[in-house]
């Protein structure tokens, strides 16, 4: 019997959410630890400024350079998710801030469906890219504190082929 | 699966209720998309723990996409929207530690023992866990397992790890996983009055105030919150909703209706055998089966088991859903569905007033409370309001809105809210106005919030809402 339901606790394992890059069929993270990982500042490197960190833009262009449509939503998403984390929080604007952030990271988001195989999953991978260490994801939890309890209308099909061609592949 | 709602910061007060102006299809320059002018059917879809923002966007979109497949033109459009909770989980380890020390410890001292007796068939699972580690299995390792951040960030990156340390680790996430049950299981009563609850039942009831017919969607923890809201809502308005659970924790889905568990769901599994040891209300029973082998190591993901394509479960759910749109009823009290609508509200000092200038120039107050596009409905000078200005679907045009405020008479500062609603969104704006200003407030009242209305593209309009 303990094993049993220790066999069933094996639904620790990943936590009470959903699945991830290797269980959902999403990109691989394996090899050595990326030296970002080990910045010491939440931005990191970012050497042509364009708002994604260089090894998360490496990462989109080595990850997804078989699916080549994806890219520049996946960029735009993990420009968002760097403003979220880079956030002065000390501020009384990042509210504001923090909800701009996330509606433009919605409604990017959903410009992968249809452009990757499990949309969901590589939204999970690329998050984790950017959010990489201890210090970026205290970060990313005030963000997620300031944006619970939003809603979101989901696009249709339409609504996000006019928004994909255009402002959603601003990247 | 759970989060514990701390009481509202006066910044998260501040963003309460809702955004998001997504591009809306119009039939005419100057008309609005049916779709908000008779809005049909609504889902509002409440995310589980540990799901990124992103992630549950592209979660109720693709049940929006779902669900419109499956419906057939008479029975119309439907809109789904996600009411997003949080995946942060502000001092868990202290909460744990209040809530029950001696449970917690007792869990996670049997699941060390376990795990350290590991051999068999049990190390072969430590082998495949060992295999199959991913980004997130780390991640929820952050609160108990990560020593240093070094060693965080390490193992976070290693694919492989040694069986005995997969061991520990599995050990240390059932303790994990038990303990924030305890703490859901002690405080789920508060979230009645979390921010996400609140945003849920104002959203609620705004909809059924368009004379939508409404079904609450919960996945994981997200039936927690639907609940809570379902509760918040009088009999008359629970006529007009009905709830739908997938991998509830909870005992219940509110108003009795059905949901879908997996027999081998591993984090409702986990929550069921805390809630065994704990006392707490156990889960509602497992009732479908996740096909075999489960895509997922859990059996928990809302896109990838409980809706793959071509599932017994997606089957089950999506009809569950189409089958509570016919149990519920359209209100009769329908307040309208305008393109725009602004709510003023405030406190016990007499008279603030709300001023729109609208596209065309027109300047609606008290004194011109007909526009060019909206309608100022009353003008309240004995305190509290509401004053409401709106815009109809038939009349509203391109160009900015600009809303604002005169604090007219009072003799002590005053707090103003003003809400906004538009086809897709609704958020709350918080003014506080320090001095009444009589009639010299009137040409230049406190700037509150602009809603643009423009066109991106064919048939395509967006309400943007900026402050």
């Amino acid at each position: 019997m303990a094993r049993l339901r220790f066999m069933g606790a094996l639904g620790v394992i990943a936590g009470l959410g959903a699945c991830g890059p290797f269980a959902c069929g999403g990109p691989p993270v394996s090899g050595p630890v990326p030296p970002s990982v080990y910045d010491t500042t939440i931005a990191g490197a970012d050497s042509d400024n364009d708002g994604i960190r260089d090894d998360v833009a490496a990462f989109i262009d080595r990850t997804y350079r078989d699916a080549p449509q994806a890219i520049p939503h996946l960029r735009a998403m993990a420009a968002d998710t760097q403003a979220a984390i880079t956030l002065d929080f000390s501020t009384p604007a990042a509210g504001d801030q923090a909800q701009q952030i996330a509606e433009e990271l919605g409604r990017t988001s959903t410009c992968l469906i249809g452009r990757v195989q499990d949309p969901a999953a590589a939204a999970r991978a690329l998050h984790a890219e950017v959010v990489n260490n201890g210090m970026r994801g205290e970060a990313y939890d005030q963000f997620d504190t300031l944006v619970s309890g939003a809603s979101v209308v989901a696009p249709t099909a339409e609504e996000r082929a006019a928004y994909c061609a255009g402002e959603g592949a601003r990247r | 699966m759970t989060r514990f709602p701390r009481r509202a910061t006066a910044l998260a007060a501040a963003l309460l209720l809702a955004f998001t102006p997504w591009a809306a299809p119009v039939a005419s320059a100057q008309g609005i998309s049916p779709r908000y002018c008779s809005p049909g059917d609504q889902v509002f879809y409440v995310n589980g723990v540990r799901t990124q923002f992103a992630e549950a966007v592209i979660e109720a979109t693709l049940l929006q996409d779902e669900l419109r497949e499956v419906r057939t033109p008479d029975e119309g459009p439907v809109t789904v929207t996600l009411i997003y909770n949080r995946t942060a989980i502000p001092n868990f380890q202290a909460e744990v530690q209040r809530v029950s020390p001696t449970l917690a410890g007792r869990l996670w001292n049997r699941a060390a023992q376990a795990a350290s007796n590991a051999k068999g068939s049990l190390k072969g699972v430590a082998e495949a866990v060992a295999q199959d580690f991913s980004l997130e299995q780390i991640d929820v390792l952050r609160a108990w397992a990560a020593e240093s951040k070094a060693e965080y960030d390490r193992m976070r990156y290693e694919r492989r790890v040694s069986p005995s340390r997969a061991a520990e680790l599995v050990a240390r996430l059932e303790a994990y996983i038990a303990a924030q049950a305890l703490v859901v299981g002690e405080k789920v009563n508060e979230l009645a009055d979390s921010e996400e609850v609140a945003s849920m039942t104002s959203r609620i009831r705004n909809a059924i105030d368009r004379g939508q017919r409404v079904v609450l969607v919960g996945f994981s923890q997200g039936n927690f919150f639907v609940n809570m809201a379902y509760r918040n809502l009088s009999a008359e308005e629970q006529r007009s909703v009905a709830a739908v659970g997938v991998a509830t924790p909870a005992r219940e889905v509110a108003g009795g209706g059905p949901h879908t568990t997996f027999e081998t769901d591993r984090v409702v599994g986990a929550i069921r055998m805390a809630s065994e040891a704990s006392g707490f209300a156990a889960p509602l029973p497992a009732n479908a089966r996740n096909q075999s082998p489960s895509p997922t190591t859990l059996s928990h993901s809302f896109t990838a088991d409980y809706m793959r394509d071509g599932s017994a479960s997606r089957t089950k759910i999506l009809g569950d859903i189409q089958a509570a749109f016919g149990r519920v009823t359209p209100s009769e009290r329908i307040i309208g569905s305008g393109a725009i609508t602004a709510t003023l509200t405030w406190g016990d000092q007499p008279d603030v007033d709300l001023h729109v200038f609208e596209p065309g120039g027109a300047h609606v107050y008290y004194s011109a409370m007909n526009g060019q596009s909206g309608t100022l409905d009353r003008d309240d000078t004995n305190s509290w309001g509401p004053e409401n200005y709106v815009v109809t679907c038939e009349r509203v045009t391109f160009g900015t809105y600009r809303i604002g405020l005169n604090f007219f008479a009072g003799y002590q500062p005053e707090t103003a809210r003003v809400e906004i609603r538009t086809p897709d969104a609704q958020r709350q704006f918080e003014v506080r106005l320090d001095q009444a200003r009589g009639f010299s407030g009137d040409q230049s009242p406190v700037p509150v919030v602009n809603i643009t209305v423009t066109q991106e593209g064919e048939g395509v309009v967006r309400f943007a809402i900026d402050r």
